[in-house]
């Protein structure tokens, strides 16, 4: 199943075999999490998202018009379902001032501390430009499935990731002089 | 291009593997448990619409002629009965003064049996 195309995987998933579910669980649970992660910019939520997004998504699979297009028509059901999270978040922080972020209790410190440094760099970036560095760099996406995932041409798909790249560097290195001079 | 990647692996989802197999988990059950992972449940909707229909058209074309001819008979049994309708204590009087057996349409007709009474 593994090596299968989104087409075969869908029409196999579409007749109800869990084999064919699970491997598209599998091949897009991370870049569902990439780009809720670009929109909630927070682990958890992000994880939140792309599970309810994935599983609603495999429910109604006969919506799906072009199974060959399952990725685009994913991740944008992932990158509504993950702003509709952010209006509640903002709501629910507007209420709640001071919560703590992102889930900060797991893992050991300098751990958590990387994920909010790049978390904090990334909420620097347009929407677009966290999906296309999120997918190329963590998922390891190319510019062709990145351009046709996010419906843009793969040009601007390397402008954004220069931009990004470029973007967030600056701001981790900012971190680190602060840290380093504080320290 | 791949050298400038940036290490985003604090992020990922799998670090927790067990949390990650278990989000892997529950979602393919999720999706497994949903209405529309059943395509036997909506084959068999599917057929079972398909079948009625022809039911519907197996009684219409057994039922319409029958119930046609079954109309135009009684129409001509109702015609015939009611003008030979009299009253029922003399007719019966009749058939045992002449010692004649009345037919079965004879003996509705004069019961008043032939239009459903």
């Amino acid at each position: 199943m593994e090596g299968q195309p989104d087409s075969v995987l869908v029409a196999r998933a579409k007749r109800g075999q869990a084999a064919a579910v699970e491997a598209l669980v599998r091949r897009y649970m991370r870049p569902a999490y990439a780009v809720a992660l670009a929109a909630v910019r927070n682990a958890a939520d992000a994880e939140d998202v792309a599970q309810e997004a994935l599983m609603v998504a495999l429910q109604r699979l006969d919506q799906c018009r072009d199974p060959a297009r399952f990725a685009p028509w994913l991740l944008q059901s992932v990158r509504h379902r993950a702003l509709n999270r952010l209006a509640q978040t903002r709501c629910r922080t507007a209420l709640l001032e001071g919560a703590a972020p992102d889930g900060a209790v797991e893992g050991d410190a300098q751990r958590v501390l990387v994920r909010q440094r790049l978390l904090a760099a990334l909420a620097r970036l347009s929407d677009v430009q966290r999906e296309v560095v999120l997918l190329h760099d963590m998922e390891a996406w190319t510019h062709a499935e990145i351009g046709a995932a996010l419906d843009i041409s793969e040009v601007l798909s390397r402008q954004h990731l220069f931009q990004a790249r470029r973007a967030l560097r600056a701001h981790l290195a900012q971190g680190e002089q602060g840290e380093n001079g504080d320290g | 291009m791949d050298d400038d990647r940036i290490d985003f692996s604090a992020l990922y989802p799998e670090r927790d593997p067990d949390r990650f197999e278990r989000m892997v988990r529950a979602v393919v059950a999720g999706a497994m448990a949903a209405p529309a992972a059943h395509p036997l449940a909506l084959e068999i909707a599917r057929f079972g619409r398909a079948a009625v229909a022809c039911a519907v058209l197996l009684a219409a074309a057994t039922w319409v002629p029958t119930l046609t001819r079954a109309g135009v008979r009684d129409a001509a049994t109702a015609g015939a009965a009611a003008s030979r309708r009299e009253d029922p204590v003399e007719l019966v009087s009749a058939w045992a003064e002449k010692g004649s057996v009345p037919s079965d349409l004879d003996l509705l007709a004069a019961l008043g049996g032939s239009d459903g009474r």
